[in-house]
């Protein structure tokens, strides 16, 4: 019979606590939770896959470094996104400056002139092509709109987080993390026009 | 509602979260207003094509690796990038730029009120006002005599002693011709030597010299010479009339000494 993880009952927050406290496994569980998420909304914001997996590392490197200075009463959820909001403007910023600019079509060299940077690793029939190339467009468009859109409708559509915690993670007020995801949806919108298929909605 | 107050809240509708009044008011707007329906209904398109988008995973050995580091040793302690990086952070770099443009704009403004009447050196403003027969400026003319001819020497008065002046030789012509023209207080030259050599130094400011020069084989040639943009030029009238303006290159502008 298979022995069931004493942590996979616990919330984030009471994992991070034994965390604190010293404990590998918790520390672990937290890494096969968040691993994914952090990667995706990395790999939103760059666009080279190694250099977001090495920042993704980086993040759970200062969970477990800060984790005596986790405070329960934060959602865990928030805490480790906004550091890995704040690793990855740290890369966009010495990008910046290294490049003088910050080209997205630098960085799509970065990843060898593919036009899709994250090969699917879902792929799907012949028939569902289209859904393939909608997923491209999509992405491209998300790397196209400003980055302070970006990230807030990153955190929104792709993470999937309330507005609350947006705002809690950008330091922004409820209203503007509001108006700045609406507009954000918007920018995407007329990117992604010409590709979508209305008859459905 | 106009089509702009209305797309303010297409987000806030397909999630709904609009109030029954809101909510009511921009479905009135939508059944008038085509292009906003459509648009509307593209937003909803769009969430939907965001929403499929695969998950970028990490590799296999992502776990691992991250222990791996924390094994090394190095998420034990910040590394020197990362605490430099966390103390200049612009966030916490803020109040220190804005409280020395404050203390830069203090004292611009102190400036202002107060200029300063006692600076290093003359100011232009003293230049201008230098008279020409400014007997009691330091006779730098002649404490600069016996210096060495490839020193340059220190930025010079304008007024040089008319003493000086009328002991010098071709120098002495020169200084003296210079005090006597109006704009003399922009002219800075240094005898460096009992010859009539001169150096010139100081570029923080115009050179020019003009003269008529008594030692030369060609003696009466006009000359008018000066610094233009640290490039020095000799600028010469012969006694036929015949006017030349010959640059005087070198790489190091404090190595340019003309000899008369």
């Amino acid at each position: 019979m298979k022995k069931l993880d004493p942590l996979a009952e616990l919330s984030d927050e009471d994992v991070m606590e034994r965390c604190a406290q010293g404990s590998e496994a918790a520390f672990r569980t937290l890494v096969s939770r968040y691993r994914s998420r952090i990667m995706n909304l990395v790999c939103r914001f760059i666009n080279d896959r190694d250099r977001a997996e090495e920042i993704a590392q980086e993040v759970f490197l200062r969970v477990f470094r800060n984790r005596e200075r986790y405070r329960k009463s934060g959602k865990f959820s928030t805490w480790i996104f906004t550091i890995a909001v704040n690793l990855t403007k740290n890369e966009i910023r010495s990008r910046v400056r290294h490049r003088g600019t910050y080209s997205l079509d630098a960085m799509e060299e970065d990843s060898g002139g593919q036009g899709l940077p994250f090969p699917d690793l879902n792929p799907l029939p012949d028939q569902d092509l289209n859904a393939v190339e909608i997923r491209r467009r999509v992405a491209e468009a998300l790397r196209k709109i400003p980055p302070r859109y970006r990230e807030a409708v990153v955190l929104r559509d792709v993470e999937g987080l309330s507005y609350e915690e947006v705002g809690e993670i950008l330091r922004i007020p409820g209203g503007t993390v509001r108006s700045r995801i609406n507009r954000a949806r918007l920018m995407l919108k007329e990117r992604l026009k010409p590709y979508l298929t209305l008859e459905d909605v | 509602m106009n089509c702009r107050n209305a797309e303010n809240l297409f987000s806030a509708f397909i999630e709904d979260e609009l109030s029954e009044e809101e909510r009511r008011s921009l479905e009135t707007h939508l059944m008038a207003c085509r292009r906003c329906a459509l648009s509307v209904k593209e937003l909803r398109a769009t969430l939907e094509a965001v929403a499929s988008l695969p998950s970028v995973e990490t590799t296999a050995h992502f776990e691992e690796d991250v222990m791996d580091r924390i094994r090394s040793g190095e998420a034990l302690r910040p590394s020197l990038i990362e605490w430099l990086g966390d103390v200049l952070a612009p966030s916490r770099l803020r109040p220190v730029f804005l409280a020395g443009a404050a203390v830069c704009a203090a004292w611009i403004a102190v400036l202002l009120v107060h200029p300063p009447t006692d600076s290093i050196g003359p100011s232009i403003a003293d230049l201008m006002k230098a008279s020409p027969s400014a007997n009691h400026k330091p006779d730098v003319a002649s404490s600069n005599a016996g210096s060495d001819a490839t020193t340059p020497p220190a930025p010079a008065s304008v007024n040089a002693a008319p003493e000086a002046a009328r002991s010098g030789g071709t120098t002495a012509t020169t200084v003296a011709e210079r005090n006597a023209t109006p704009d003399a207080a922009a002219r800075v030259a240094t005898p460096a030597g009992a010859g009539g050599d001169y150096a010139w130094a100081d570029h923080e400011m115009p050179v020019q010299v003009t003269g008529v020069d008594s030692t030369l084989p060609n003696a009466g040639d006009r000359y008018q010479d000066e610094y233009i943009l640290d490039q020095f030029y000799l600028n010469r009238t012969d006694q036929d009339g015949v006017h030349s303006i010959v640059p005087v290159s070198g790489n190091n502008a404090d190595d340019v000494y003309i000899t008369f």
